[in-house]
Order: C-alpha cells, then sequence, then structure tokens
C-alpha cells in the first residue's frame, strides 16, 4: 500500500509539471496546443535512446529539453498568425506526424515495440528507500517548475503573456513583441514537458508511440481545466485530482465485472465526462486565476 | 494512374462530405469543430446497429443518418451552444471532450473490434490498372450527388441565401430580421446528416470502427482550411486535390531524383496530409481561394 502510494506520488508529480507547462502555454498565453505530447515524447525518446548508447540519465535529460525547446521555439516560430483554433489542429498534426515517425524509424526508436529496460533513478538504492528517493527527486523538479511558472506569471513576462491571450493587437500597439514572447514561452514550457516525460519513461523504465496518442495530451487537459486556466497552482491541484482519478479506475474490475476493452473504454469517458462537466458549469476550475485589480475611480 | 484517381476518388469524396459540414459550421458559427468527424463515426455504428436489427441496409442508413441529424441538433442545444457563450477557447477544449466521450462510449457499447455492415460482396471491375468494386463506384457517385445537392441548396434557395448571409454577417443578418437560431439547427442537421453518410460509405468500404471519424480528423481539416473559411466549393475541391496528392506522392520514385530515397513508406500515407495542413497554415492560413475572412 505504502509502495502504491508513492508510486502515485511520483505520477502525480510527473503531470503536475506536464500540467504548469501546459499552462503557461494554454492557460496563460493562450496558445491552444493539441500536441502536448510531442515535447513529453522527444524528453521520454531522449533519455531511453542515450540511456542505450550508454550515456547518463542526466545527458538524457538534457539532450531531450534542448531538443523540445527548439521544437517548441519552431513551433511558436512557426504558428505566429495563427489564431487559436487553427493553432490547436496544427499542433495536433506535428504531435501525429511525430508520432507517425517514431513509429517508423524502428532503428532509432524500437518502432511500435518502444525501447524498454531504461535505467531508472537512483539504480543504486532499492526498495522503499529508492521509491523515497525517486519521489524526493521528482517533487524537487516540480517545485522548481512551479517556482520558475510562478515567477514568470507574476512578473512584467507574465502580464505581457495574459495581454497577449486577451488581445493580441492590444499587445502589440504598446509595444510588446508578440512573436519572440510566444517564442521563449513556447520553448521554455516545451523543455519543462520533455523533463517531465523523461522522468516518465525512466520511472516506468520504458517508451513506446501507444504513450504519444493524442489521449495523453487530453488527460493533462483535463487537468489544467480542472484546476483553474492561467493558475499555476491549480495545474499542480488538479494533476493531483486528474492523476489519481484516472490510475483508480485501474481498480474498477475488481468491483464490476468488464471486460478489458470497456474498462479502457470507461476509464477515458470518466475523464471526458470530467472535463465535461467542467467547462459546462464551473469554467474558471477549482482555483481560478486571480488577476490584478485596477480600481479606475482612484 | 488508374489507381491513383480513383484511389484519390474514393478518398476525396468521404474527406469532402466531413470538409463541407465542417466549414459550414466553422464559418457561420466561428466554431471549429473538432467532433465534427464523431458524426461519421456515429452514422457508421447506427447503420450497423439498426441492420443488426433486421432493417435492410438502405433503411437503416437513412434513419441512422436521420438520427446523428436530430442529435447533432440536440448536442448543438444543450452543449456547443453553452460552451461557445464562454468564448472560443472553451468551446475548442468542450468538442475536444465531446470527442473523446463520443468515441469511449462507442467503445465501451461496441467494442473495439471492428463491425461490418451488411454489404453483399461482388466482384471488382479493372478498369486501367485499378481494380474497382461496385461499393466505391456506390460511395463515389451518391457522395458526388450529396455535394452537389448541398451546393445547389446553398445557392438558390431560401435557406441556403439565409445561410449564407449568416455566415458573412452574423449581425446583419439577425437585424435583417432572419431567425439565427433556427438557420443554426438547419446548419447542424446539414452538417451532421453529411458527416453521418460520409461514415456510413466509408464504412460500407471498409469496417465501422470506433476510429473510423477521428483518423479523418486531420485531412477533413486540412481540406476546410486549404478551401477556404465557410468556402463550400472550395472545401470539395481541396478534399479531392488533397486525396489525390496523397495517392500521388505514395507512387513517386524518390530514388530517380535523388541516390539512396526510395518510394515513401505506405505507412507514411497520413503523413502526407499532416505535413500538407500544417504547410498550409504556415503559407497561406487563409486558403487557397479564401478571402481574408473577419474571424472573432
Amino acid at each position: 500500500m505504502v509502495e502504491y502510494l508513492l508510486g502515485l506520488g511520483v505520477l502525480v508529480a510527473v503531470y503536475a509539471i506536464n500540467a504548469v507547462s501546459l499552462n503557461l502555454q494554454v492557460g496563460v498565453t493562450g496558445l491552444m496546443n493539441f500536441g502536448q505530447v510531442a515535447f513529453v515524447g522527444i524528453g521520454g525518446y531522449s533519455v531511453a535512446i542515450c540511456g542505450r548508447y550508454g550515456l547518463g540519465w542526466i545527458t538524457g535529460f538534457i539532450v531531450g529539453a534542448v531538443l523540445a525547446g527548439a521544437f517548441g521555439a519552431a513551433v511558436g516560430r512557426l504558428g505566429r498568425t495563427l489564431a487559436s483554433d487553427y493553432w490547436a489542429i496544427a499542433t495536433l498534426a506535428l504531435a501525429e506526424l511525430i508520432r507517425l515517425v517514431v513509429l517508423n524509424q524502428d532503428r532509432l526508436t524500437g518502432g511500435p515495440q518502444g525501447i524498454g529496460d531504461i535505467t531508472g533513478v537512483w539504480g543504486n538504492l532499492s526498495g522503499p528507500a529508492r521509491a523515497v528517493a525517486t519521489l524526493a527527486t521528482v517533487g524537487v523538479l516540480l517545485v522548481v517548475a512551479a517556482l520558475i511558472a510562478q515567477r514568470l506569471t507574476g512578473g512584467q513576462y507574465g502580464r505581457v503573456l495574459r495581454t497577449i491571450r486577451e488581445n493580441q493587437d492590444l499587445a502589440a500597439s504598446l509595444g510588446h513583441d508578440v512573436v519572440s514572447a510566444k517564442i521563449r514561452i513556447m520553448a521554455l514550457s516545451a523543455a519543462l514537458a520533455s523533463i517531465s516525460g523523461s522522468f516518465y519513461a525512466m520511472y516506468i523504465s520504458f517508451i513506446g508511440p501507444s504513450q504519444l496518442l493524442p489521449f495523453a495530451t487530453f488527460l493533462v487537459f483535463t487537468m489544467v481545466v480542472v484546476g483553474g486556466l492561467g493558475n499555476n497552482l491549480g495545474a499542480v491541484a488538479g494533476a493531483a485530482l486528474i492523476a489519481v482519478l484516472y490510475d483508480v479506475t485501474r481498480f474498477l474490475p475488481q468491483f464490476i465485472p468488464l471486460s478489458a476493452d470497456q474498462v479502457a473504454s470507461l476509464r477515458i469517458l470518466v475523464v471526458g465526462v470530467v472535463l465535461l462537466a467542467f467547462l459546462l458549469t464551473r469554467t474558471r476550475g477549482l482555483v481560478p486565476e486571480t488577476m490584478r485589480t485596477f480600481d479606475a475611480r482612484r | 494512374m488508374m489507381e491513383v484517381l480513383t484511389d484519390a476518388a474514393v478518398r476525396g469524396s468521404i474527406v469532402a462530405l466531413l470538409a463541407v459540414g465542417l466549414t459550414l459550421v466553422q464559418g457561420t458559427l466561428r466554431f471549429a469543430n473538432i467532433a465534427h468527424v464523431e458524426f461519421a463515426t456515429l452514422g457508421a455504428y447506427g447503420a450497423a446497429a439498426l441492420t443488426g436489427a433486421g432493417l435492410t441496409l438502405w433503411a437503416g442508413s437513412v434513419l441512422s443518418i436521420a438520427g446523428v441529424a436530430a442529435f447533432s441538433v440536440v448536442l448543438y442545444r444543450v452543449v456547443f451552444r453553452r460552451l461557445l457563450a464562454s468564448g472560443p477557447m472553451i468551446a475548442l477544449i468542450g468538442a475536444l471532450a465531446v470527442g473523446i466521450i463520443a468515441r469511449a462510449l462507442l467503445q465501451f457499447v461496441f467494442g473495439s473490434r471492428p463491425l461490418k455492415l451488411p454489404v453483399p460482396l461482388s466482384r471488382g471491375m479493372s478498369i486501367g490498372d485499378a481494380t474497382v468494386t461496385p461499393n466505391q463506384i456506390r460511395l463515389v457517385v451518391i457522395a458526388v450527388v450529396l455535394l452537389v445537392l448541398t451546393l445547389a441548396v446553398l445557392r438558390w434557395t431560401q435557406l441556403g441565401r439565409a445561410i449564407r448571409a449568416v455566415a458573412a454577417d452574423p449581425d446583419l443578418a439577425e437585424v435583417s430580421g432572419l431567425n439565427r437560431a433556427r438557420i443554426a439547427d438547419m446548419l447542424w442537421l446539414v452538417s451532421a446528416g453529411l458527416a453521418g453518410a460520409a461514415g456510413i460509405l466509408l464504412a460500407m468500404d471498409s469496417a465501422v470502427a470506433p476510429e473510423l471519424g477521428f483518423n479523418l480528423l486531420l485531412p477533413v481539416f486540412a481540406a476546410a482550411i486549404v478551401g477556404g473559411l465557410g468556402s463550400v466549393a472550395g472545401a470539395i475541391v481541396a478534399a479531392y486535390a488533397i486525396a489525390l496528392a496523397e495517392a500521388l506522392i505514395l507512387r513517386i520514385d524518390f530514388g530517380s531524383f535523388v541516390d539512396g530515397f526510395g518510394y515513401i513508406a505506405v505507412s507514411y500515407r497520413p503523413a502526407v496530409g499532416f505535413v500538407l495542413l500544417v504547410a498550409m497554415l504556415a503559407l497561406r492560413p487563409q486558403g487557397l481561394m479564401g478571402k481574408a475572412v473577419r474571424r472573432g
């Protein structure tokens, strides 16, 4: 039981880093990234491939973050003029493209079988000590990610990003470089997402194309919306809630007799219904974004 | 060469039927409905369930299409209209959620194993180097008839004029006495009905599966975007053009241009649509034929 809870804690922290990253894009800046899973996958495959060539996991993390950051910046540059709906479709297409490449480049990525036996963190420890050390490591990563996000959104750059979300033309007319702001936030978010992907691949010691399906992005969207679009703390809270919800539904067949197919679809259904319910009744989420208010009468 | 053309005609017809509905709704309600392709899946499963219950293929298909069309109006009034009131971003995420829910529900009820519609097996005919089944001919003919009908309704009827008026300027249409809510209902009926028909036609040529519609999402959006926002004729032309490009690129021997390259692997087929879509968005987001339309 303790083992399971520690594992769940790692899962929550990994998803929370991912949600903080997506929230910076969607919640704060209004960039509808439907291909978030691509950044995560770059991180996962980087750590796996670097491991295969005998490079340490730290190298894999750095390679992944740099590659994802460059890809994120390229996406930001490519889509600089796109409205939110086209941005969503373009990022979805890019993520699917990456999944196709991964599926077909067997020699590098293992193709449909993926890459297994990825060396985990703290390999010199064992049992509970290792589980605690792993949780502590990912916990530190999450705190660092959240602090970066918090510092960013609380400062001048964060105000520029929110202005872009509300009215891009207004942001440009105030003299802000909209394209550069978008490129920078995409690069940073992509690097964060990549780190969450690297850690996840190491933790379950496997990465495969099945982890790059659009549903993985959808899960993180649910976390961000449930937590509250635009609020970093909300992203973490939403990640905790939805990650736990999605994980405990694995045990449904112990209570209701269902086929494996039905369990899989039911787990997805639960997440979908929660997201739609929040969008319809509590659009601002559990921890709504706090905006600085300004009293014009003063 | 004939094979390229028949391939493109079949795939283009399906993509066109879906892209027309998508572009109509997007042009009029300014709503990129990611869940649009799920109407195709829904229609196919409806036909599978009804024929399974003993109806003929024709009766089951017509009933299923009518059901999908009616359902889309309910979905719009109960879900999408409320989402749209919260802004385009919320509507976009909501449409994603609706699509996921639809696929999960269908998989829960029908399982993930593909179902077959009761289509009689028949011998294919040879046209040039291609083999065409009567099914594929039926598919293309029915699709073209539906597409021409849609174009005719939009061009020459009272309803079509009203739809075009709302698409061009919703506020002006409203003050001119058009009933926007009723026109929105009609739009959903038409676009979801066409999508349902596309789903059934595709399922007759292949099989009914939960991912039937979702696999078409990107080519359909590519056609709608290339055709220009809200342009029905543009979407149709673009759909066939994209299908042709997909079929052609796989048959080009790149080895004759650059050493070390050969044919592109067939498993990369969907990639053609994705690359076209991204290139199109990066280079000409207003579409090949579209004028810059006021958005927002």
